[in-house]
């Protein structure tokens, strides 16, 4: 060997390695099962190995591992390109927090051109709830926070109904278990609720709270409470659900017309147990998003290094604004975004035209709630113009089908060449494995999606990646054919048949980049194979297969190829 | 083992025939396009909702569609996808609650209210307005022809300007007959199906080039008194055991994907099959001819004698 094919030798054996290290998590991603998953459950540094793997293994595309892909338009009919740009931001702010609720691991949000924006939601399991929300516009309100009294009034009543509607067999519920200290207005329920009572008192504890009070078990209800979050009730992360559960029942009938409950949008653990406030309000707001004008946020005038946001409102929305705030000094105001709470601030003093809220909000927090607040004051119209849903189990089978296909065509091919082109033909095969594995590595490396006419893409340069190596060998044919010793024949192949591949595969390099521009989805997928494809089949022909034989024959002075 | 050993087909002589064979190919898909009114565009393109539904216990088509004629969706087609009890459900019309924002999920309960007892599973569903469409439409016609466009520049600069025009012209006659195709056997275009024809234009073209780079090259070392048609055909025959492998593990690979792939990529493997026998016929008998009668033109024009 000469210095040359040394440093290729080299090359192709660090590419190897490099690429093997690359699809080591896509491997083990692929080999979890349930089994492992629910062991993970237990043990999470098992389930941070796999989040490990799963990050860096090849992504699926959406038509895989199925959910849903939205086009939404938004109608900026009307505006100038800043306020439609400014839009556009907003509903993107919008559709990031409704998203939130579906439990999607990777939602992508993104806008596209002057007026479009792009929702994808892998693994999405209910498309048509999804397309409701997301549809929807946007509902800002201003609701007042009903005082204490009021608070624990409905508490109690909650208590009496669901007490009634659970009857007897409520008793034997054992979600109540942690849930005696939160007796309605009990002074030491703050300081020591993360306390644990023996299983003794627990069991009593779940037959008398289950029983007795089914709401004030699960929620703490405290006057207390206004001052972390301006409400006074507070629901620890692990009840959440059942009280959602509970409150969805016939038992909120008790609830008083004019009010109405409505949970915090992010989790809060103002003395150190994480949770969400759960505010009791008017059912009528005293204001809504329409009416504000500006939100900004900026460094707090009196704290330094503290943020407020300061906002104004529109004429209509000043007068009334007036009004309520007033009236109601002291008392607090809940903003609320598509029903759910994201602050509730103090009244201090009446505000009209404009006004600021304060609190120990950082700078990211700040400009969190100004976005929010321009977000519901703007009431633009969004319009799903495409969509594309895949159900879970069609994209097993897709992945299944292709798959499936891919091999039996690719294992058709690796018989044909040994049988055709023996010996060098099984240095194609070789060049051909190395290929999808330097193809694979690429994909996972790169973060560059997987889709089912991508599957067909790989399989496809298999097919064409043969290309290359059949000019090759044929060329060496020709060679032989001219009494050439198998070291010239060699020679002489590689270099005319270079110049042909490099050209020819130039052309359809071309075509796939076209198709990279005009795809998206599953075809963008494809084009992303089909290119990379050429490129490590160029790459293998070339170099690979070519030290290989350069190698046979150099050794071998009167080497013979069987071909 | 070798299939080929050093043919020597003249294929100059075989072109008139290969002019009848193309002309009446094409004929025929224009034909059926004009009778139709163009080629059949899928939702991609015109706008409209397609769903694809497994129902258990599999019920009659006919029951299905008339579910959905009756309410609320005139002119919805229902069509057996993969197996008995998945269907295709597609809709272009306007449905009478148009104002309605899920389409798709409103049809599952149409399907869900009139078959009790029936689990209707929503497999797939696709909704495109028709802005999207028509900017889609607008696209992919685009793309062809910036494709097309990109490969007479490059072809021009690597080789000469005619052989760039004839690449492009063999092209042209691919797409035209895989479309015309599409058109006779009632099949959809949807945009997996440009994106099949523009794989059809990339494999083809890689194969023109090969009989190309052949063609010049052999013309350098052209023989005193060795016609024009003469180098076209040696060059042929030289590259002919390289054209009918390669294409040959290529719709191996394809027609694999084609039977085993599963209905959602059937007829994009359908179209890829298909246009690679095609696009490798038209190298050897269009691209080839084009460069003959070509030259065989300026070589009659006695002001215009050239060597290539």
């Amino acid at each position: 060997m000469n210095r040359s094919q040394t440093l290729q030798s080299l090359l192709i054996a660090v590419l190897v390695l490099l690429s093997l290290w690359g699809l080591y998590p896509t491997w083990r991603a692929s080999q979890v099962d349930d089994q492992m998953l629910a062991r993970a459950a237990t043990d999470p540094a098992l389930q941070a190995k796999i989040d490990g793997w799963k990050a860096k293994a090849i992504r699926k595309g959406l038509d895989l591992q199925g959910g849903m892909y939205l086009v939404l338009e938004v109608n900026t009919e009307g505006m100038s390109g800043a306020q439609a740009s400014d839009a556009l931001s907003r509903v993107v702010e919008i559709l990031r927090n409704r998203v939130d609720q579906f439990g999607v691991s990777e939602p992508d949000i993104k806008p596209m051109g002057s007026n479009r924006i792009i929702v994808q939601l892998p693994g999405l399991q209910d498309a048509a709830r999804a397309k409701s929300l997301i549809g929807s516009t946007a509902r800002l309100e201003f609701r007042l926070v009903r005082p204490w009294e009021d608070a624990a009034f409905v508490a109690t009543k909650l208590d009496e109904a669901l007490k009634v509607a659970a009857g007897p067999v409520a008793t034997a519920e054992p979600a109540a278990a942690d849930a005696t200290q939160a007796a309605p207005g009990a002074d030491d329920a703050l300081g020591d609720l993360p306390a644990l009572p023996d299983v003794q008192d627990a069991a009593d504890a779940a037959a008398a709270a289950g029983g007795e009070r089914p709401f004030t078990s699960r929620v703490i209800v405290d006057e207390q409470l206004a001052q972390y979050g301006g409400s006074y009730m507070f629901v620890p992360s692990e009840s959440v659900e059942e009280v959602r559960r509970l409150l969805s029942g016939p038992a909120a009938r008790v609830i008083p017309r004019d009010m109405e409950l409505q949970f915090g949008m992010d989790e809060r653990s103002p003395f150190g147990q994480p949770g969400v406030f759960l505010f009791l309000m008017d059912r009528t707001p005293s204001l809504t998003g329409d009416r504000l004008t500006t939100a900004t946020s900026k460094p707090d005038t009196e704290k330094p290094g503290m943020f407020q946001v300061n906002f104004s409102l529109d004429r209509r929305g000043s007068r009334i604004f007036g009004e309520t705030t007033g009236a109601n000094e002291g008392r607090f105001l809940a903003i609320s975004l598509d029903g759910k709470v994201k602050s509730a601030p103090q009244i201090i003093t009446k505000i009209t035209d404009s006004g600021s809220i304060t609190g120990s909000f950082t700078s990211a927090q700040a400009s969190d709630l100004a976005l929010m607040l321009r977000a519901g004051a703007l009431p633009v119209d969004v319009r799903i113009e495409e969509e594309r849903t895949v159900g879970p189990s069609l994209g097993r089978d897709s992945i299944a089908q292709g798959l499936k296909a891919g091999w039996i065509g690719a294992a058709i091919v690796v018989v044909f060449m040994i049988v055709y082109y023996q010996a060098v033909g099984l240095v194609a095969v070789l060049a051909l494995v190395v290929n999808m594995l330097i193809m694979m590595a690429t994909l996972a490396q790169f973060g560059l999606v997987l889709t089912l006419p991508g599957i067909a893409g790989i399989f496809l340069t298999v097919g064409m990646a043969v290309d290359a190596n059949v000019l090759i060998n044929e060329r060496i044919r020709e060679e032989l054919r001219r009494n050439k010793t198998a070291r010239a024949a060699v020679d002489a192949g590689y270099q005319n048949a270079t110049r042909t591949i490099i050209d020819s595969n130039v052309t359809t390099l071309i075509v796939g980049v076209v198709l990279l521009w005009f795809g998206t989805g599953p075809i963008k997928g494809f084009a992303v194979t089909l290119s990379i494809g050429i490129l490590t089949s160029m790459f293998t022909a070339l170099v690979l297969t070519r030290v290989i034989l350069e190698a046979y024959t150099r050794n071998r002075a009167n080497a013979t190829l069987r071909i | 083992m070798q299939f080929f050993k050093q043919t020597n087909v003249r294929f100059s002589e075989l072109f008139r025939y290969a002019l009848v064979l193309s002309g009446l190919l094409i004929l025929a898909g224009v034909v059926s396009l004009v009778a139709h009114g163009g080629p059949r565009l899928s939702i991609d393109f015109t706008g409209g909702t397609v769903l694809q539904v497994k129902m258990a216990p599999a019920p009659d088509i006919g029951r299905v569609r008339s579910l959905l004629e009756s309410g609320g969706y005139p002119g919805v087609q229902v069509q057996d996808f993969g197996s008995a009890d998945e269907f295709l459900i597609t809709f272009t019309g306007i449905s009478r609650s148009s104002s309605e924002l899920d389409t798709a999920g409103a049809m599952k309960a149409v399907l869900e209210q009139g078959l009790p007892g029936t689990a209707v599973e929503m497999r797939r569903e696709e909704s495109v307005g028709p802005k999207i469409g028509g900017e889609l439409k607008t696209a992919a016609f685009n793309s062809m022809v910036a494709a097309l466009g990109l490969i007479i520049i490059y072809v021009s600069v690597r080789f000469i300007f005619k052989y760039g025009v004839a690449a492009v012209i063999a092209l042209a006659h691919d797409v035209t007959i895989t479309l015309g195709l599409f058109s006779l056997l009632n099949k959809e275009v949807s945009l997996s199906i440009i994106a099949a024809f523009l794989t059809i234009i990339g494999y083809s073209i890689n194969d023109t080039i090969v009989v190309f780079d052949r063609i010049r090259e052999n013309m350098k070392l052209r023989k005193r008194g060795e016609s024009y048609a003469a180098v076209v055909d040696r060059s042929i025959n030289e590259t002919l055991s390289r054209t009918v492998i390669t294409s040959l593990t290529t719709v191996m690979v394809s027609a694999m994907l084609y039977y085993f792939g599963g209905p959602v990529i059937h007829d994009f493997t359908f179209a890829l099959t298909f246009g690679i026998v095609i696009g490798t016929y038209s190298s050897i008998f269009v691209a080839a001819p084009i460069l003959v009668w070509w030259h065989e033109k300026r070589v009659a024009d006695p002001r215009r004698r050239e060597a290539m």
